[in-house]
């Protein structure tokens, strides 16, 4: 109510305008660098906030300061722009500046501050005041190519008119009354009106009629933002900054602001103006010549004479993150009008500023519920989001700041976070691991022809039923921001790729996005993936492989982008994984399918007494206490209080915030990227060379049994696989916080690639070295050491490893502390390294590769 | 109502000070019993505009929008210039303003307020016995029976597209809230108190471009004074508590009924009883203690032409149990799976067109659902009916339901209990599958040649008490002792270790977790708060005994499968 009656004290409106006129005249664009800083102090959302404003600020700002308004408005005259954008922050300093410090400056007494409560009268305020202070056209538009229709006219009007005037006066009869001309009915504000092209326009014409630009207010940086619900009659007048997504476009319409009419009796124009969404035409001509003669002139509407707005209607819904628990989306109908119209589309994210009008009921409806009124924002300033992943970052409240910055300080966040996603289900460590580098993702690159390297990651997790890999797909389709999830089988042709529909509204043809649409820019989690049909998987070729959905319907070919990560889920083929078949047996999903994934994980059911225990105890524990029970994993017992304190929320974040890094790849990186794909293309070859001897050779069993080890089929080394290490490494240089990718994450990359295979491998008897490396601690602890080395590369001096980057890498790979420490100790004995007494640094004596 | 020239009148303070009044007044039983219903079947009297109603509904779309009301508004005489005020609430209409009078849009003392609107629909699948009115108003009920009802019961009838049953009698009302922000969220269950009034709909604006005949179509608004959850004591009033000791012999009166119901099969009717009880909780993301049901091995439907086209059962044996439950639970709704209501119908509700259309599993908190799979036949599922068995799936596997919101489904959580009926295994995925014993099945087909006369109906003193039972021990608070759980675990991992050893299948983390919530409904059946051990045990028995038949009758299936094909 306290807004109301602000609004309800008396101002002076003519005083407003000589304000406003000094606002426009006087007001210099501060040189850039305080700017800035102001803006940095806002801590607003300036940082996206590339609209018109902003780029004739940076034409502008540079050097010494600049009337900006000024300069404005002589482009206008120019008719280089037709839209004045007027900063509530410009309108805030310029008051501070004027007040010169001897009366403090409060806000709420303040011109912005009115402005911000009673946008819709200050409209017309500034339009009065710049209609008074346009200047001169620099150069003549009337005669270059950039004269439109409404030049013209005004040309012709006022050639008549002045021909009437001196017919008048050659005649000089009936002096009563003022020759034909025009007829405002209305009677809008003439007060202000001056052509800026020849100031002999009379009065009468409407000043919206001969306006050619709109005035629109930018909220200031610190304004609030809200949701739509927040949104209430508190609010009526005033300008409001809500976010939402927009569901609903409408066309782009032209809408009267003013209408032109001819009277075919004495031929005078009147003019009315327009100010609801509906009007009553005018159909008797009220002109001084037709009274006198006592005519009834017929009224005609022209076109052309009439000026129109772009008009559009957008609605704006509320998204998943403002609404509260167990409530569903509010909207919002949004005007756009002049320079708002066409800067959305649906599905965009945006912040809408505008003013906030009840609309009575009309017609029909007012009869009915007279004392009810619609609402709708009017907006001024339409702003769409970029990407969804910046936008909830900012989002992150103080609490969850702090989070995350402990976790990054707490050096394992891979891990822990990892943990996190779906905690109810139990271990499978390395799948929740790539399932975090998933939601991470890498960065698209754009190669120097414009081909897109995608940067999403694919990943497909094979597996036993019952080993919660639906659970898994749920998860993420539900943490990750557009997640969609489907399942492969109950997903015809629409649900899966895009459909041509007829609109049932207008009978036009839409497109609908399926669920990959959908997702893009998310991630589409797919269920049942081997069951998909032969159709739809045709379709995810394209998907996975150049992130875009074709469509041919119904005579309408197009390409739709589809920039989605693919998670699969697939059960084998005869349901359960047969180790006595080979792997290709075991997936039935084609091979080129397979390439196009970054990592396939084979997830077997085996029991294991301990495993099976913290299961049990998890399930009864869920059951009992209605949470879940701390995670305890091996050897981080300290950390296990604080990873329960990993909700999906701060999930969120953390993948929000390290989707924001883009870490560089550094030359000898990249090398050591490429030695280690040459060598994995080397043990494939003699693998299947191996093979062949043994085929050969007829080992029948033995041969069999060989060849169901193999590796062939899953983990074909292709040049697809080059870039899925590059894209893991990638990303996990991103949750790393890094500033350039490292060894540590191509070797992270490399671990997580092998991991399908060592579960596929641990029940094997007869394991070879390699394998039985990672099934002992100390070997293995000490193999990615030298990994480590070997990406040093220095020749000649002993080489040296950072005790702390070999800790981090060692825990990535799932080991302890502990393990690393039985490790060093085991080999300082045998004389192959030496740790300094801090135990910072390990020393090599002699470089023991493998 | 109340209009007069009130300038310092502050409708917040207003709004409070009625609420408090009419609390007061109507703070017991027979004092709201008093106030008429606004009745979904038309067989009540409709309530006079302007008078108090009572509507237990659940709500459909609580963001039906927010409508600005002018509480203070400034009048104008056009004529005479004079200038007055009018203050107003609890009313939408305009009609009392005199002829010359009009309202002065433009005027800064107009006092605007927002109502925030929600679309209320009566509760579907609601049991005749836990509707409201339904005691009192016999004799009315009676005399309004004979009068022809298509004029009276037209008008109430909501939009079909926002009730969740689609072409079932109902009833619906935009209840306008006017307390900020206190409109309960979607598909909550209520009972408002307020005012009632005929009035304008905002969103059947489209229909009023397309028909002007319709357009004169007034929509009852109530304006609500105060509205309150529904609670177990409304549905059963005037019942004592339940003793502690009372409710084993409770739990033997239900068991020894449901058996009957099935036809003597005790070990179905004790899962049945455990599946009337599950009650979801939501742990984190994690549903627990839900159990639907697939009790199998019931007749087929006799013939295509049984076809309904509604939501109700048709075959005879399903129909029975359907009523029969109906009479135990306070909400219940039958989904017959026949091809025309899977392929027409939609069971997601659905916000794509601007107006959230709701859709059959849109259904209240603690609602019953029967699905019956023997009048399924062969036939297309078209995509739309593929969407929606899916989305039944998900009901049962995930309790919850996905509001089709553009660019953002919201997926929004659920408690319903489904129970499906079928010939062989469902082609639905349920927690729990259960064969009928053989005499059960000839029993229930039996049924289906003669009239229904094979069950004796309880007396209503038992169903009040099974009822009462029912709805209490549901909602138990309960937990898992330390001790209890470890022995579990330990008995999981040593029965995992075995099971490999011995090369059977071994216990999955899904199975545990079954077993698991067996025991917790056992001991919640029991009336304890705790799990026991002789509940655990209990229920690893119910469960072998239930994989036991369950595996009797698949290689019997096997065997001979000449006989009959299951519809899946």
């Amino acid at each position: 109510m306290s807004a109301l009656s602000a609004i309800r004290s008396v101002i002076d409106y003519e005083s407003e305008v000589g304000k406003i006129s000094q606002f426009i005249d006087k007001f210099e664009a501060v040189a850039s660098k305080k700017q800035l800083a102001a803006e940095a102090m806002d801590t607003g959302d300036d940082d996206d906030e590339i609209d018109d404003a902003d780029a004739e600020m940076a034409e502008l700002a540079p050097g010494e300061p600049r009337r900006r308004y000024a300069e404005l408005l002589q482009r206008v005259a120019d008719r280089t722009t037709d839209s004045v954008a007027v900063r509530l922050d410009d309108v805030r300093e310029f008051e501070m500046q004027a007040s010169g410090g001897h009366v403090p400056f409060t806000f709420a007494t303040s011109l912005a501050y009115r402005i911000e409560h009673n946008a819709k009268a200050y409209v017309e305020l500034f339009s009065r005041a710049i209609d008074a202070a346009l200047p001169e056209p620099q150069q003549s538009a009337m005669h270059d190519a950039s004269a439109d229709v409404l030049d013209v006219l005004f040309q012709a009007r006022r050639d008549r008119d002045r021909r009437d005037a001196e017919a008048a006066a050659a005649a000089s009869a009936a002096a009563a009354a003022p020759a034909g001309g025009s007829a405002n009915v209305e009677g809008g504000s003439g007060s202000g009106s001056s052509n800026a092209n020849a100031g002999a326009v009379p009065e009468s014409f409407p000043a919206e009629l001969t306006r050619r630009y709109t005035v629109h207010f930018v909220p200031r940086a610190a304004a609030r933002v809200q949701a739509v619900r927040e949104v209430g009659a508190r609010q009526i007048g005033q300008l409001v900054t809500v976010r939402g997504i927009v569901t609903r476009v409408s066309d782009v319409r032209p809408s009267m602001v003013v209408a032109a009419y001819l009277c075919d009796a004495c031929g005078s124009e009147v003019f009315q103006q327009v100010k609801a969404r509906q009007f009553a035409p005018l159909v008797q001509c009220a002109s001084a010549q037709c009274a006198a003669n006592g005519r009834r002139g017929k009224l005609h509407r022209q076109t052309r004479g009439s000026r129109f707005v772009r008009f559009q209607e957008v609605r704006l819904q509320e998204m998943a993150d403002q609404v509260p628990m167990g409530d569903i989306p509010r909207s919002l109908t949004v005007h756009c009008y002049e320079a708002a119209v066409r800067r959305l589309s649906p599905g965009d994210v945006a912040h809408v500023a505008g003013v906030f009008l009840p609309q009575p009921y009309t017609g029909l409806r007012a009869l009915r519920a007279g004392l009810l009124a619609d609402t709708l924002v009017e907006a001024h300033h339409v702003q769409p989001l970029k990407r969804r992943y910046e936008q909830l970052a900012r989002a992150a409240s103080a609490a969850q700041y702090m989070q995350l910055a402990a976790l990054e300080r707490g050096g394992d966040a891979y891990a822990r976070v990892a943990r996190a996603i779906a905690p109810e289900i139990f271990g499978h460590d390395d799948v929740k691991k790539a399932l975090l580098l998933l939601m991470v993702g890498a960065a698209t690159r754009r190669t120097r022809d414009g081909m897109a390297i995608r940067g999403d990651i694919n990943v497909c997790l094979m597996g036993d039923p019952g080993v919660a890999k639906s659970q898994l797909l749920r998860f993420v389709a539900k943490a990750a921001p557009r997640g969609v999830y489907t399942t492969g089988r109950g997903s015809s042709g629409v649900g899966l790729t895009a459909a041509v529909l007829r609109d049932a509204a207008t009978g036009e043809m839409v497109l609908e996005g399926g669920a990959l649409v959908l997702a893009d820019n998310g991630i589409c989690a797919i269920d049942e993936f081997d069951k998909m049909d032969e159709a739809d998987r045709t379709a995810i070729h394209e998907v996975m492989e150049q992130q875009t959905i074709s469509i041919a319907k119904a005579g309408i070919t197009t390409t739709l982008n589809a920039r989605c990560s693919v998670l699969a889920a697939a059960n084998p083929a005869r349901s359960r994984y047969n180790p006595r078949l080979t792997p290709e047996e075991n997936i039935n999903l084609p091979a080129a399918l397979l390439s196009r994934f970054d990592v396939l994980f084979l997830m077997l059911d085996r029991p294991s007494r301990d495993a099976d225990l913290q299961l049990a105890r998890h399930v009864a524990h869920v059951h009992a206490h209605g949470a879940h029970p701390p995670a305890a994993g091996a050897g981080a017992g300290a950390d296990a209080d604080a990873d329960a304190d990993i909700d999906v929320a701060l999930l969120r974040q953390f993948v929000a915030a390290a989707r924001a890094r883009s870490p560089a790849l550094p030359r000898a990186v990249a090398d050591y990227v490429v030695g280690a794909y040459v060598q994995l293309r080397q043990q494939q070859q003699q693998h299947q060379q191996h093979q062949q001897q043994q085929q050969q050779l007829g080992h029948g069993a033995a041969a069999a049994q060989q060849r169901a080890h193999s590796r062939s089929a899953i983990a074909a080394t292709t040049p697809r696989t080059l870039l899925a290490i590059l894209r893991l490494a990638h990303a996990h240089a991103r949750v790393r916080a890094a500033d350039a990718v490292a060894v540590e994450d191509v070797d992270e990359a490399l671990r997580l690639m092998d991991a399908a295979h060592v579960t596929l491998d641990a029940h094997r008897p007869a394991a070879d070295a390699e394998r039985a490396a990672r099934a002992d601690p100390v070997s293995a602890v000490f193999a990615i050491m030298t990994r480590q080395l070997g990406a040093l590369a220095a020749p000649g001096a002993m080489p040296q490893l950072a005790y702390a980057d070999v800790l981090a890498r060692v825990r990535d790979a799932g080991f302890s502390e502990a393990d690393l420490a039985r490790c060093l100790e085991q080999y300082e004995n045998f004389n192959v390294l030496q740790v300094n007494l801090t135990r910072t640094r390990i020393t090599f004596v002699n470089t023991g590769r493998e | 109502m109340g209009s007069s020239d009130a300038e310092s009148k502050d409708p917040l303070v207003f709004g409070k000070a009625v609420q408090e009044h009419f609390r007061s007044v109507f703070c017991d039983e027979q004092s709201i019993d008093r106030i008429p219903v606004l009745d979904q079947t038309g067989s009540l009297p409709k309530p006079k505009a302007g008078t108090l109603v009572r509507f237990r509904c659940m709500v459909q779309d609580p963001s039906y929008g927010e409508e600005l009301h002018l509480s203070v508004a400034q009048l104008i005489n056009p004529a005479t210039g004079e200038i007055k005020q009018r203050f107003s609430q609890y009313t939408d209409a305009g009609q009392m303003l005199d002829h010359d009078w009009e309202v002065d849009y433009t005027s800064p003392d107009n006092i605007f307020v927002e109502k925030e609107v929600a679309y209320c629909v009566s509760i579907p699948g609601e049991s005749e016995w836990a509707q409201i009115g339904r005691n009192g108003h016999l004799e009315t009920m009676l005399e309004t029976m004979n009068i022809s009802d298509d004029s009276s019961s037209k008008p109430d009838t909501g939009s079909a597209k926002k009730f969740p049953l689609n072409g079932q009698n109902h009833s619906a009302a935009l209840v306008k809230f006017y307390a900020p922000s206190s409109v309960p969220k979607v598909s909550s269950v209520i009972d408002v108190v307020g005012i009632y009034e005929l009035g304008y709909n905002p969103r059947e604006e489209n229909s009023e471009q397309a028909t002007d005949a319709t357009s004169g179509a007034e929509w009852p608004c109530l304006h609500s004074i105060f509205h309150a959850p529904v609670s177990l004591d409304s549905i059963a009033p005037g019942l004592p508590n339940i003793a502690v000791g009372e409710h084993l012999d409770r739990r033997s009166m239900c068991l020894n009924h449901l058996t009957t119901v099935l036809g003597g099969d005790d070990l179905a009717a004790h899962y049945l009883l455990l599946h009337l009880l599950s009650n979801t909780v939501d742990v984190q993301g994690v549903k627990v203690g839900k159990l639907s049901l697939n009790l199998i091995g019931f007749p087929a439907a006799k013939k295509e032409t049984e076809v309904s086209g509604g939501f109700a059962l048709t075959n005879l044996a399903s129909k029975m149990v359907g009523e029969a439950l109906a009479q135990l639970v306070s909400r219940c709704v039958e989904i017959p799976f026949e091809l025309k209501l899977l392929n027409n119908s939609s069971f997601l509700p659905n916000a794509e067109s601007g107006d959230l259309h709701s859709g059959v599993l849109q259904l209240a908190h603690s609602t019953q659902v029967v699905c019956d799979e023997t009048c399924l036949h062969e036939g297309t599922l078209n995509e739309r009916g593929v969407r929606n068995l899916q989305a039944l799936q998900t009901v049962i596997l995930d309790q919850s339901v996905t509001y089709l919101y553009p660019f953002q489904p919201i997926e929004m959580g659920t408690n319903l209990r489904v129970l499906v009926l079928s010939i062989g295994k469902s082609i639905l995925q349920n927690d729990c599958d259960m064969y009928l014993s053989e005499p059960a099945a000839q029993f229930l087909a039996g049924i289906s040649n003669e009239s229904v006369g094979g069950v004796k109906p309880l007396d209503p003193m038992h169903t009040e008490q099974i009822r009462q039972y029912l709805e209490h021990a549901r909602n138990l608070e309960f937990s898992v002792p330390k001790d209890i759980s470890d022995k579990i675990s330990e008995e999981y991992a040593d029965m995992r270790r075995t099971a490999h050893e011995s090369k059977k299948k071994m216990i999955s983390q899904t199975e545990l977790a079954q077993a698991v919530t067996v025991a917790r409904l056992i001991s919640v059946s029991k009336g304890e708060s705790e799990l026991s051990w002789e509940s655990w045990k209990e229920a690893c028995a119910l469960e072998t005994r239930r994989t036991e038949r369950n595996d009797h009758f698949t290689t019997k299936k096997a065997q001979g499968s000449s006989t009959s094909s299951p519809a899946s």
